[in-house]
């Protein structure tokens, strides 16, 4: 590692220290900033201006994302690993040269939840990957990573649901997290495992209700939506083109395809099929 | 001295000397693990004693020990990854003290175990257990930590360890 910088020496501005203390030493502190993950790393900012100013070159930031692979590809195996904070897939990706096909780790996404993955499926360049507890949607087209969960933190208010949620980006190899509150209400029988991404948007079902909820990626919020039947009868849910469609099976013979709208309002029974 | 007429199966002796003046004779095919040590060799320079002005004797007993842990002969992988995890557990301070050590003698394996170590310790430290470590003294006005924490508010967020070790 430290050839890697003998060999493109850091042009920094910040004063060299004359002791010869690690702190003084921009290599030493440089070759362990760069194991740091992005949570501390961006922490060790506020240590003194020196490391804020090592930390902000544009050349240490670009060595510090090396470390990471790309996601600029398509996932396609599901691979469960138990044991650790990494998680392999395979990938198929295409590049100039045509068709690459290989197995990686996602080690270097840096997972801060450190426990076993399993990839579910991947919808429009979304790849959903989850937890044992929690649920989380790669987009590797986007070079968006999106991390869900419903926060087991019920303390905030008794009618809301508090929704704790990291947004991984690809291009910056950092984590964010939100917080959504939405009432209580509207989630109560969401069903977390079928969501569907459509429209920069993942809308997951519900069952039993009237409402269900949508993540709005765009303004990074969650937001109720309509359901077309309080019933548990969905045969399909899921997305045609940039629409979402749920199809539902009445008394066995008919099928009734109802088509959600572009304005999020309502649902349109388009067809009825005997 | 060894010249000439020795043998093949001869080993070399290195003298190396700590800044506190304290002498250490070492194999030579342990010592050059250090490229340093390896380039004054190399160079004729190694005939009598090595002075290390910037290794005190402390922090070279601790790099000995890793030399002839990792030199190629003596150990199996086992026994090597277990004093790894051993040596890592030294204290923080000396943990740096010997990253520094073995930035000067040029020991990459060395260098990139003790580096490791240091970011796990203070992965998840407060800024200022950070600073107390290294021994700084932050240079920030409020108003600048204040900015610096807005910048990124989730880099803060959680239980930070507020311990020195």
């Amino acid at each position: 590692m430290r050839n890697l910088f003998n060999k493109t020496p850091f042009n920094l501005t910040v004063n060299e220290k004359v002791d010869e203390a690690v702190e003084g030493n921009n290599d030493i502190l440089t070759t362990i900033l760069l194991l740091l993950s992005p949570k501390p790393l961006f922490k060790c900012k506020l240590v003194c201006k020196r490391w804020q100013s090592l930390i902000s070159d544009p050349k240490f930031v670009s060595f510090w994302r090396l470390k990471t692979p790309s996601l600029g590809s398509l996932f396609v195996n599901r691979f469960w690993r138990k044991d650790n904070k990494s998680f392999k897939y395979f990938y198929i990706s295409f590049t100039d040269n045509g068709l690459i096909h290989s197995d990686a780790s996602l080690k270097g996404l840096q997972n801060p939840y450190g426990e076993g993955v399993v990839i579910l499926n991947s919808c429009g360049g979304l790849l959903v990957c989850r937890t044992v507890k929690k649920e989380r949607t790669i987009n590797p087209i986007c070079k968006y990573y999106v991390f869900i969960h419903v926060s087991s933190d019920r303390r905030l208010s008794s009618s809301d649901e508090n929704f704790e949620m990291g947004i991984y980006s690809s291009e910056t190899n950092l984590w964010r997290n939100l917080t959504c509150q939405i009432s209580k209400s509207a989630v109560r029988s969401v069903d977390f495992n079928n969501e569907v991404f459509v429209n920069r948007a993942i809308f997951w079902p519900a069952y039993k209700s009237e409402t269900s909820i949508y993540f709005d990626l765009d303004t990074e919020s969650l937001h109720p939506y309509p359901m077309p039947s309080k019933r548990r009868e969905a045969m399909y849910f899921g997305s045609l083109k940039d629409r979402l469609y749920y199809i539902r099976s009445k008394r066995g013979y008919r099928l009734d395809n109802f088509e959600f709208e572009k304005d999020y309002s309502s649902w349109c029974c388009k067809y009825q099929i005997y | 001295m060894a010249e000439a007429s020795s043998s093949i199966t001869e080993k070399f002796f290195l003298t190396l000397k700590s800044s506190d003046g304290d002498e250490f004779v070492l194999e030579e095919s342990i010592a050059i693990q250090s490229i340093t040590i390896k380039n004054m060799v190399e160079d004729g320079c190694s005939s009598s004693v090595i002075p290390l002005s910037k290794v005190d004797t402390e922090t070279l007993i601790k790099v000995i020990e890793y030399m002839k842990m990792h030199s190629s002969t003596s150990s199996n992988e086992e026994e090597i990854e277990n004093f790894d995890k051993k040596f890592v557990s030294n204290s923080i301070n000396t943990i740096l003290n010997i990253l520094e050590a073995a930035n000067f003698l040029d020991i990459n394996n060395l260098l990139e175990l003790c580096a490791e170590a240091v970011a796990n310790r203070i992965k998840n430290k407060t800024p200022e257990a950070v600073r107390k470590i290294f021994n700084i003294t932050s240079d920030f006005t409020p108003e600048e930590e204040a900015e610096i924490r807005n910048e990124t508010p989730w880099a803060f967020e959680g239980n930070l360890d507020h311990s020195l070790d």
